[in-house]
């Protein structure tokens, strides 16, 4: 018998956006929006199970009005749903799931480690719920299998240890997840989507049904897995519906009408775009990323300029003889640049320098 | 440096051009129009140009060529080596050509250019090296200020620094307006914005507590319902049994209630059934009645008024018989006198008799003692006494007679009476007969005592009746008193199971009752103060103020705006970073030259106006004053001499920026006439400081003129 589970992670609804800024409200309720997409993709698709690994709520105290909304959505899927408290909703003396009343199709795993048997699916359910906001918190501790069902899932919300990363929080060994003993590892706490599997159990991040962040490309899935006696199937379906997608140009020979066409390129009311701009800029080309911003952003549904575009470094020594004032000046703050303390005061001084050739060149920089 | 040659080909008007230079002074000679200015366009691009393959190097090429012009320029370093520069815009080659070798890089280019004229900037050569007639048109037609054109110069910008560092200082200024420095009516957008964060901190710092102290309330909330959950918890099986408890003294109050009951209603039963039986027994016998149930008062009346007619009627018969029988008897009794009517009436007789002769005795006896009268009474009354003794035995003969006779008339009547009353009798019994015949009873006497009975029996049945009325309750019926019974028997029974149900859970003790009481208090007593403190809690937690999504919102535009301050921060510290780097390097710049340009440009002004002006006043902005060689009178002004003079004073001023800027090196000397406006002995002066020049300087002197000619190194003409 194929049984379908649905995986997802990491909404944190009601999250503060500060970086959308007075958008943050809309992405709000988008992310209310993407759990309805969730629970009509679980009917539709007749999943059987619904899992939630972690950081449904972004606090332990969200909207009277968002919790009502969840356990609406909730009881109006038929399906099993279990909940694994994370980092952001960890299961404290304050905890939502305390507060809240859930309809009895949910299941939430309250406890150090719990698991809640299906005998209908032949499935048993592990959680390992997060307690408290320490970082030493061990997801996989004693998450072992136990005899019983023919199939075994397990949720845990953590980061997974790659490579020599160490004092991360909440760590996942790869060896925990490859000796857990489950068919199928649901993971939360990463906003992106990637494969875990170790030896033969398989493992997911389904990463966050929207971006959170303007990096967190990888995110807008959640995992449809099928648990098959060949194997376990994992596949991300996209249930997003704003793509996090960054744009680098090089704006060396640019001019900000080029530049602003660049980045229109890639508009969309879906789009959460974040644009870095690099390369060399003619003096007087620089941007004024405000107003560029403000320029480009009705054509998006997010849109964030960072611009550590140089000015031309030609212009220390060639055009501009230090006997003249443009050439005292590119010699002023070529020494300001070197002398900067950080990146910051160093970058500032190279915008400076950009403006003041600019203007000695009579271009209206201000 | 020196320049040696150029050639050109398809360079504008020169199809092909060879042109040789000899160190000094050269005079390039021609008409208008005769390429003056083309070549010296030529040399630019010959030393400072590199081929791009770009559009606008068509502008260049010979009308009507196909081919891009290409430029040979061959010049000499001081130290004597000769270099050979080839721009082949047509194939895009350029190569430098020296005894090292050939370089056709673009470093290997700057390089050669940087040995040959100490600057790759053509800006820098063309501001110093190229003295235009433009230039000097433009100081003589006022168009341009000797001073802001040598500060020009000197700053190397087109743009005058001033100006930028006055609209960067505006800038800044607008930038610290009400946050560096006061105005609190128009703040600058660093203040607004900052007066803007500061409202939304402060509104966060109002909301923030209502909602954190909401949320707070939630969470007590939440302990405060798990408390009360525990106290029902702990409640619920004290409860339970003070409840078994309670429910097994009820059961068996109610048993006792059923079993005493039930032996009232029993007892009842028998009563009513007793009552019944009684009325039934008297109900039996009221059926040998007729006619009684249906005997009303007014009947009854009537029946009685029957018989007392009757009997009436019987007591006057027998009245009537006994009168008669009186009568007869005395009638019988008085036919004859009796001894003593007889001795009665001569008794009288004698009496009377011996009374008349005493009194006449009497009377004569007496006779003389008494009065005539009294004897003559005395006389009288014995006469009368005889007789009447004599007359009484007549007397009572005839009151006999008169007797028999009423007595018989007495017994005739009353013998008719009799008869009618007989009558009179006998129609009174027929009438009482027809009375009490709806009765079955034949006499009087038999109605009597039916009637008697059949009152008595009814009373009875009242009575029984009563007795059931009190024994059955409003509107009870036996039916219902047997189905009372039987409910109460169920719950009888149903009491009986219960109680035996609870048989299996220990009775509490008084004690242990009453210390089950005791803490039931406390728990409720706990619990409604726990749920007075919910109640507190959910109006608190529950109230319309700001939500959570305000604060978010607050945060957020805060966030937004905290970008923006730090944009705008960032620009000012750029324009403060700018404004400060471009005053630094303009008052360095200007004091630089102000220092190295008087000597040299007093030395030239002096050769230029044959000692007229001796001496320039150049301030910190390069503006120039003069001061006339007699030193009569006070410093002049630019404006206040002629053009030409203004013309050498620029002459002077630019020769002696050349001097300064190019420091020892002696890149060639462009000179496109600047001396059209001299006059004859100022352009003499001019034309001589320029041999001496040309002894350090190769001078490349355009003119339409051959009057320099004396003076030249070499000369070269275009056709």
């Amino acid at each position: 018998m194929m049984i379908k589970l649905l995986h997802t992670s990491d909404l944190q609804l009601d999250a503060p956006f500060v970086f959308l800024g007075e958008g943050g409200a809309r992405h709000r309720a988008q992310l209310r929006e993407t759990l309805a997409e969730i629970i009509r993709l679980a009917k539709d698709d007749d999943y059987q199970v619904l899992l939630i690994a972690g950081d449904l709520f972004n606090s332990n105290r969200p909207l009277q009005s968002t919790i009502d909304f969840v356990l609406s959505m909730l009881a109006s899927v038929a399906v099993p749903v279990c909940i694994l408290p994370g980092n952001h909703d960890c299961y404290d003396a304050s905890s939502v799931y305390r507060k809240a009343s859930f309809p009895s199709n949910v299941t939430v795993f309250a406890d150090t480690l719990s698991h809640r048997i299906f005998p209908e699916l032949d499935l048993t359910i592990y959680g390992k719920a997060i307690l408290s906001k320490d970082v030493s918190e061990m997801p996989m501790q004693g998450l072992l299998r136990k005899e019983g069902t023919r199939w075994h899932v397990a949720m845990a919300h953590g980061n997974l240890l790659l490579g020599s990363v160490e004092n991360i929080a909440r760590p996942i060994r790869p060896e925990e997840i490859a000796s857990c003993g489950m068919d199928y590892l649901a993971l939360g706490d990463w906003h992106s989507y990637r494969d875990c599997s170790q030896r033969k159990v398989r493992a997911c991040y389904c990463g966050a049904p929207e971006p959170m962040a303007f990096d967190q490309i990888g995110a807008g899935y959640v995992a449809g897995v099928e648990l098959q006696e060949q194997g376990v199937d994992v596949q991300p379906i996209r249930v997003g519906r704003i793509m996090a997608e960054r744009l680098d140009i090089d704006v060396s020979g640019l001019n900000t009408a080029q530049i602003l066409e660049c980045v229109l390129e890639r508009s969309g009311p879906e789009k959460m775009l974040e644009v870095a701009l690099a390369g060399v800029l003619p003096a007087g080309n620089q941007i004024d990323v405000e107003e560029f911003e403000d320029l480009a952003r009705p054509h998006f549904y997010a849109l964030r300029v960072s611009d550590r575009s140089l000015p031309s470094m030609d212009l220390q020594a060639a055009d501009f003889p230090p006997e003249h004032v443009m050439g005292r000046f590119i010699d002023i703050m070529q020494r300001a640049i070197n002398e900067a303390k950080d990146e910051r005061r160093k970058l500032l001084a190279k915008q400076a320098l950009q403006l003041g050739v600019a203007m000695l060149q009579g271009k209206d920089s201000l | 440096m020196e320049l040696l040659s150029i050639g050109l080909r398809h360079f504008k008007r020169f199809k092909r051009f060879e042109a040789s230079f000899s160190k000094g002074l050269n005079i390039i000679k021609g008409p208008n129009e005769a390429g003056k200015s083309t070549l010296q366009q030529a040399i630019l691009l010959g030393l400072f140009d590199r081929p791009t393959g770009k559009q606008s190097e068509r502008r260049y090429q010979s009308w009507g060529s196909e081919r891009r012009f290409s430029i040979d320029l061959t010049y000499r370093l001081p130290e004597g080596k000769e270099v050979r520069i080839r721009k082949d815009y047509e194939s895009g080659e350029c190569e430098v050509l020296s005894p090292e070798g050939r370089d056709g890089t673009r470093s290997g280019l700057e390089k050669a250019i940087q040995a040959a004229l100490g600057t790759t900037s053509e800006k820098l050569f063309v501001s110093t090296a190229c003295i235009r007639q433009d230039a000097m048109s433009a100081i003589e037609g006022g168009r341009a200020e000797i001073g802001r054109e040598l500060q020009r110069i000197v700053m190397g910008s087109d743009v005058a620094v001033d100006e930028v560092i006055m609209r960067l200082s505006q800038n800044a200024a607008e930038l610290e307006r009400g946050w560096k420095t006061t105005a609190p009516k128009n703040p600058g957008p660093v203040a607004r914005i900052q007066s803007e964060i500061k409202e939304i901190t402060d509104r966060l710092g109002r909301i923030r507590p209502e909602v954190d102290g909401r949320e707070q309330a939630k969470e007590e909330l939440l302990g405060e319902r798990q408390r009360l959950a525990k106290l029902e918890a702990d409640l619920a099986p004290i409860r339970e049994l003070l409840d078994i408890h309670t429910r097994r003294v009820e059961l068996k109050q109610a048993l006792d209630r059923c079993l005493q009951e039930e032996k009232e209603l029993e007892a009842r039963l028998e009563k009513i059934g007793q009552a019944e039986g009684a009325m039934k027994k008297v109900e039996t016998e009221l059926c040998g009645f007729t006619g009684f149930d249906r005997h009303d008062p007014s009947q009854q009346g009537a029946l009685d008024r029957v018989y007392g007619a009757l009997q009436v009627r019987t007591a006057e018969a027998a009245d009537r018989r006994a009168l008669m029988q009186e009568l007869s008897r005395r009638a019988e009794l008085h036919a004859k006198p009796s001894r003593s009517q007889i001795r009665i009436a001569l008794g009288s007789m004698a009496l009377g008799m011996a009374l008349g002769i005493g009194c006449l005795l009497l009377a004569r006896h007496f006779q003389p003692e008494i009065d005539s009268a009294f004897y003559s009474a005395l006389i009288v009354l014995g006469g009368i006494l005889g007789l009447g003794g004599l007359a009484s035995p007549l007397i009572f003969f005839l009151w006999r007679f008169r007797r028999d006779r009423a007595l018989r008339t007495m017994l005739g009547e009353a013998h008719q009476r009799y008869q009618e009353g007989l009558q009179a009798k006998e129609q009174a019994e027929g009438s009482l007969a027809k009375a009490l015949e709806p009765f079955q009873c034949h006499t009087w006497e038999e109605y009597q005592q039916a009637w008697g009975r059949f009152q008595q029996l009814d009373r009875e049945r009242r009575e029984a009746e009563a007795a059931l009325g009190a024994l059955l309750y409003a509107g009870e019926s036996r039916h219902d008193l047997s189905q009372k019974r039987e409910r109460l028997s169920r719950a009888r029974r149903d009491c009986q199971e219960q109680l035996a149900e609870m048989a299996a859970i220990p009775d509490l003790s008084p004690m242990q009752f009453q210390k089950l009481v005791g803490e039931r208090g406390r728990l409720e007593g706990e619990m409604a103060s726990c749920q007075a403190q919910i109640l507190r809690l959910e109006a608190k937690s529950e109230g319309n103020g700001h939500t959570l999504e305000d604060v978010l919102a607050l945060q957020e535009r805060q966030a937004a705006l905290n970008r923006r301050l730090e944009h705008a921060l960032e620009r000012y510290e750029v324009i403060s970073l700018t404004l400060k780097g471009l005053t630094q390097a303009r008052d360095l710049t200007l004091r630089n030259a102000q220092q190295a340009l008087i000597p040299r440009l007093n030395a030239y002004l002096a050769r230029l106006t044959n000692g007229q002006y001796m001496q320039a006043l150049v301030d910190e902005g390069l503006q120039i004053g003069l001061l006339h060689a007699s030193k009569e009178g006070g410093p002049i002004t630019m404006e206040e001499v002629s053009s030409g003079t203004q013309d050498q004073v620029y002459l002077a001023a630019r020769l002696a920026l050349c001097e300064l800027i190019f420091e020892g090196r002696h890149p060639p000397l462009l000179m496109d006439d600047p001396f059209v406006k001299f006059d004859p002995q100022r352009r003499e002066a001019a034309l001589r400081l320029c041999q001496e020049l040309a002894a350090d300087w190769q001078i490349l002197l355009f003119t339409c003129h051959d009057g320099y000619d004396p003076y030249a190194d070499q000369i070269v003409v275009l056709e």
